[in-house]
């Protein structure tokens, strides 16, 4: 199936919502990302790290070092309580948006 | 929004760790993509290129990252701010001389504030000073004002009043009392206040108590409380000393307490404070209810407001006027004074703190368009720099910083220092003895000064900058207006035409010129009115005299008769002492309280006693007039006779006197050989034998006030002063008197040694600081405006070389150019001028209380300080046009 660059603005909820599932480091995210929308979604990944990097400063995720699978040294992210309610709202937002955007496709 | 802001300075501070991180994370990412790869088949090599192509370039991604941490902005300043101090220190003199004038201005702004707010604003240190008041007497009728209570009025007052919640007194000089039991005799400074007096005040001893109303009836017991430095030095703070009896004047009293140190009410360097402080050594104990002596504090009930409290004492004081019509404060026309205690403890200071904060705040605004003139003239040698960086696309804003930056970062440094120099001077501040300055031990800085200095600081960079940011706007303004985009030679164009008119500069110029003026007229007027005081003649020579003190206890000398033989004995071994030139006993020395009391001219119709004039009263022995130096206009001075009881009673009278009661004096009917009654030493009779020249007593500005002499036989005093004019050192001049003192009595002490031209230095004392500061203040004001104008006109030659070549090739004399930059600069400086005397004629009368001999308008000191300013900058504007001319014409019309 053929891949498709992620709209605009829409990076930032994937993430978040990743991350609402477990922490993950940089490189989790992405393969997630992939594995869960059966490599339909390609995460560009020169602009995963800036996009980590403006969540955490915007106070929606924070960082910790942590130890991956083999024993690496990796950098974990994790959701912020301010990162739930902004994924809560921009589910939601983007649901809205989608429902609309398909009853308009669908029209006869 | 916050949290965003920590992050980005956390970010700053710990940058490099933050790209170290980055670094990691990354390498991990590409490790988990070349694993993914080398798993899928791959060979390694291929599969970290292909890693890296996927990742879309390392480089890229940092630099996006960065971007995502969001501090290029603050980059970008800290960028501008490092550009800043290179060029900074690259200019090492502008630089230097930027921040020596504005660390010291600024400076000097700050202290000013700490005292302003320490000693001015600031609430007194007692519990709520909010309530304290004095209470005072004024009289129009006869031109006395702040005189001081009665006994009797006190009681008054205390006894009906309802607004204080209590009315305490004390005696309004200072007495000195003779310590005589533990160890040497030492003559301590007393004040002598009512039992209430510490109560009112809200202190409280810091060991035993205060006083109890019994100890102020004259059968109670007498109490004493120690300052603390007295227990110190004397006591070596013994704790077991309250309850002790120490002898004072050879009078048992019981120590009760002590305060502590810093405690400065009623005078400040009290040893001994007593009670009843009516009773005093200056007369006799009959005199004691009816002089008014007693200074008046109270405090107001809560919530009472000081109008309140007026309004009951104008009452109060009708009722007591007419109960007491005799009385010496009961005359007609009398009114009450209710004042803050603050009010009454900084009235001597008050104005002269807030004219030299004045001065002190326009020397700082000379030192910031100074400052601001010698970033606009390097700005104007950085034009092509800017031409640059306009062409290449900075904005306005980003200009204007890069201009302000330099000189932001001169004016941190600045404050930074200023704030150290000020500390410093705070601290130095209480090591000076300054009689002068009240409370100067609570100055201070705090909280409140540190803001003031940072906002003159920040003030003083926003008007540094102000100027040059307005010419970089205007000309880059100018050149969109004509150009469709900025080209740097266009731009450089604009400015090279904006900087060669040197408009703004000249202005700022003339606005230093007529600040400075401003404060070199005040501090010419203030030099005038002080040589003017010096030159005063004060009727008597002040050098090399030598005064001291000598208390009488009043127990073993309670007789007019024991005094007297004591004083004629002192005066007879005195004037046998080798080495010792002339010597004599007085009442009181020059500048020292006197005693005024009423006389009256044997034969005149009588008057009731408050209504007979006054005069000051001053026992002598024979030598006095000698030894002084005061001249005898007619009769004769005092002989051996006339200072023995048994002889008739004789008096002097100085010129005033004469004058006071004999209108046509000199002419007219000859004072001497009329008689006078002298009602303080109950003498019917005194023959006037001689008239002496008037001598200013109470220090050079206070006019001499009618006054009379009578042998020290006639009227002994409970404290003599002894003057000595002699070539020997203090100290030995000291010592040898202690010694004949000592063979006459040897329980006296000496106190108050001074020589006569300290005292006379201390009455100045307050004048001659703040006409230093003044003075200083204004030579440096003039200094910057100076090399402001030597700037200017310095830059104006520099740009205009080629034009001075070419003129002088066609013709044009040394003689034309000089007078062509010369007549600019005089043109500046005459402007300042005319604002600087329209300025003083406008604030003329502020100056007009520290002035003595001479009018706010006075013409010479205007002549004078014009002159000074026209040849300052007829220097300032000829040095460069010289050294301009000094080029050949070829070399300079080549220099372009």
């Amino acid at each position: 199936m053929a891949r498709v660059d992620l709209p605009q603005g829409t990076l930032d909820l994937l993430i978040l919502k990743t991350l609402a599932l477990e922490p993950q480091h940089g490189w989790g995210i992405s393969e997630r990302i992939r594995q869960v929308s059966r490599d339909v979604l390609q995460v560009q990944q020169g602009s995963l790290y800036p996009a980590l990097h403006r969540l955490e400063r915007r106070g929606l995720i924070r960082a910790k070092w942590g130890v991956s699978e083999n024993n690496r040294r990796a950098k974990y992210y994790e959701l912020t309580p301010t990162g739930q309610r902004q994924l809560e709202d921009e589910s939601t937002s983007w649901r809205r948006l989608s429902t609309a955007v398909e009853s308009i496709l669908d029209m006869a | 929004m916050f949290d965003g802001f920590l992050y980005r300075v956390r970010g700053l501070l710990q940058r490099k760790r933050a790209e170290q991180e980055l670094d990691d994370e990354l390498r991990f990412h590409l490790d988990k993509l070349t694993e993914k790869h080398i798993d899928g088949g791959m060979p390694p090599a291929e599969a970290v290129r292909l890693a890296r192509a996927r990742l879309g370039g390392l480089a890229k991604v940092r630099e996006d990252c960065r971007e995502s941490w969001g501090f290029r902005r603050i980059e970008a300043l800290l960028g501008d701010i490092m550009y800043g101090l290179r060029t900074l220190r690259k200019s090492p003199v502008f630089t230097s001389t930027a921040i020596c004038v504005l660390a010291l201005s600024i400076g000097g702004a700050t202290l000013f504030f700490a005292l302003l707010r320490s000693v001015l604003l600031a609430p007194l240190p007692y519990r709520s000073p909010e309530e304290l008041v004095v209470l005072s007497l004024d009289n129009p009728a006869t031109g006395t004002f702040d005189q001081n209570f009665t006994v009797q009025r006190v009681e008054h007052t205390r006894d009906h009043t309802e607004t204080f919640s209590a009315v305490g007194a004390f005696l309004k000089w200072p007495e000195v009392m003779t310590l005589s039991s533990a160890g040497d005799p030492e003559a301590l400074v007393a004040a002598r206040v009512s039992s209430n007096f510490l109560e009112i005040v809200g202190t409280r001893p810091m060991v035993g108590r205060g006083f109890v109303p019994e100890e102020d009836h004259p059968s109670g017991r007498s109490a004493v409380i120690l300052s603390e430095g007295l227990w110190e030095r004397r006591f070596g703070r013994d704790p077991e000393l309250t309850g002790r009896v120490l002898l004072l004047d050879s009078q048992p009293y019981t120590v009760v307490g002590v305060l502590p140190a810093g405690f400065d009410l009623p005078f400040p360097e009290v040893d001994v404070w007593v009670t009843r402080p009516s009773h005093h050594s200056v007369m006799p104990a009959r005199f004691w209810r009816f002089v008014t002596t007693q200074d008046v504090i109270a405090r107001l009930k809560p919530g009472t407001t000081l109008a309140q409290a007026q309004s009951e004492m104008d009452s109060l004081n009708q009722s007591y006027v007419s109960m007491y019509p005799n009385n010496l404060d009961a005359k007609p026309g009398v009114t009450v004074r209710v004042q803050p205690l603050k009010t009454r403890v900084v009235a001597d200071v008050r104005s002269i703190l807030w004219i030299l904060f004045g001065a002190v705040c326009v020397l700082l605004l000379i030192a910031c368009t100074n400052v601001s003139g010698l970033v606009l003239t390097r700005a104007s040698a950085r034009s092509h720099e800017f031409a640059t960086l306009a062409a290449l696309g900075a904005g306005t804003l980003r200009l204007v910083s890069r201009l302000c930056v330099e000189s932001t970062t001169v004016v941190v440094v600045s404050g930074g220092l200023a704030v150290i120099l000020a500390a410093g001077a705070i601290g130095i501040l209480p090591r000076l003895h300054m009689p002068h300055l009240p409370r100067s031990d609570e100055i201070h800085l705090d909280g409140g000064v540190l803001v003031f200095a940072a906002g003159v600081a920040a003030l003083t960079s926003l008007v540094v900058g102000f100027f040059p940011a307005l010419e970089v706007a205007r000309s880059r303004i100018a050149s969109l207006l004509t150009g469709h985009a900025s080209s740097a030679n266009r731009l450089s164009a604009a400015w090279g035409k904006r900087f060669a008119g040197i408009t703004r500069q000249e202005q700022l110029v003339v606005g230093q010129v007529a600040l400075s003026f401003v404060l070199m007229f005040g501090a010419g007027l203030l030099v005038q009115s002080f040589a003017r005081l010096q030159s005063v003649d004060l009727g008597f020579n002040p050098e090399r005299l030598l005064t001291l003190k000598v208390p009488l206890p009043s127990t073993s000398y309670d007789t007019r008769e024991k005094r007297s033989v004591f004083f004629r004995e002192l005066d007879r071994r005195l004037s046998a002492v080798p080495g010792i030139d002339d010597s004599a006993l007085m009442r009181s020395i020059p500048t020292a309280p006197a005693l005024f009391t009423n006389i009256h001219v044997v034969g005149r119709d009588a008057v009731p006693e408050w209504e007979e004039p006054m005069a000051r009263l001053q026992s002598i022995t024979t030598g006095y007039f000698a030894t002084m130096g005061i001249a005898v206009r007619r009769g004769r001075a005092f002989a051996d006779p006339d200072n023995r009881s048994q002889t008739p009673p004789t008096v002097i009278i100085n010129e005033s006197f004469a004058r006071h009661l004999w209108s046509a004096y000199p002419a007219g009917p000859d004072p001497v050989g009329q008689h006078l009654r002298l009602a303080f030493d109950r003498i019917a009779s005194a023959e006037i034998i001689g008239i002496v020249e008037d001598v200013r007593e109470s220090g050079p500005a206070e006019p001499a006030d009618p006054g009379f002499y009578v042998p020290m036989a006639f009227s002994p005093p409970e404290k003599c002063f002894v003057a000595l004019r002699t070539g020997l050192s203090t100290q030995t001049a000291v010592g040898l008197v202690t010694e004949v003192l000592h063979g006459v009595d040897p329980n006296l002490a000496i106190s108050e040694v001074a020589m006569m031209t300290e005292l006379l230095g201390e009455v100045l004392g307050r004048q001659r600081l703040a006409t230093a500061l003044l003075v200083a203040f204004a030579s440096l004001a003039l200094l910057l405006a100076v090399v402001g104008l030597y700037g200017v006109i310095a830059q104006l030659v520099q740009v205009r070389t080629s034009e001075i070549g070419i003129r002088t090739a066609l013709g044009a004399t040394q003689g034309d150019i000089l007078r062509m930059f010369v007549g600019r600069a005089l043109a500046q400086v005459a402007v300042g001028i005319v604002l600087g005397v329209a300025a003083t004629l406008t604030l003329g009368h502020i100056a007009e209380d520290f002035l003595f001999g001479i009018v706010p308008s006075d013409p010479v000191t205007y002549g004078v300080v014009i002159c000074m300013f026209m040849s300052a900058a007829l220097a300032a504007a000829a040095v460069p046009t010289w050294r301009a001319l000094r080029v050949a014409p070829a070399t300079a019309i080549k220099r372009v």
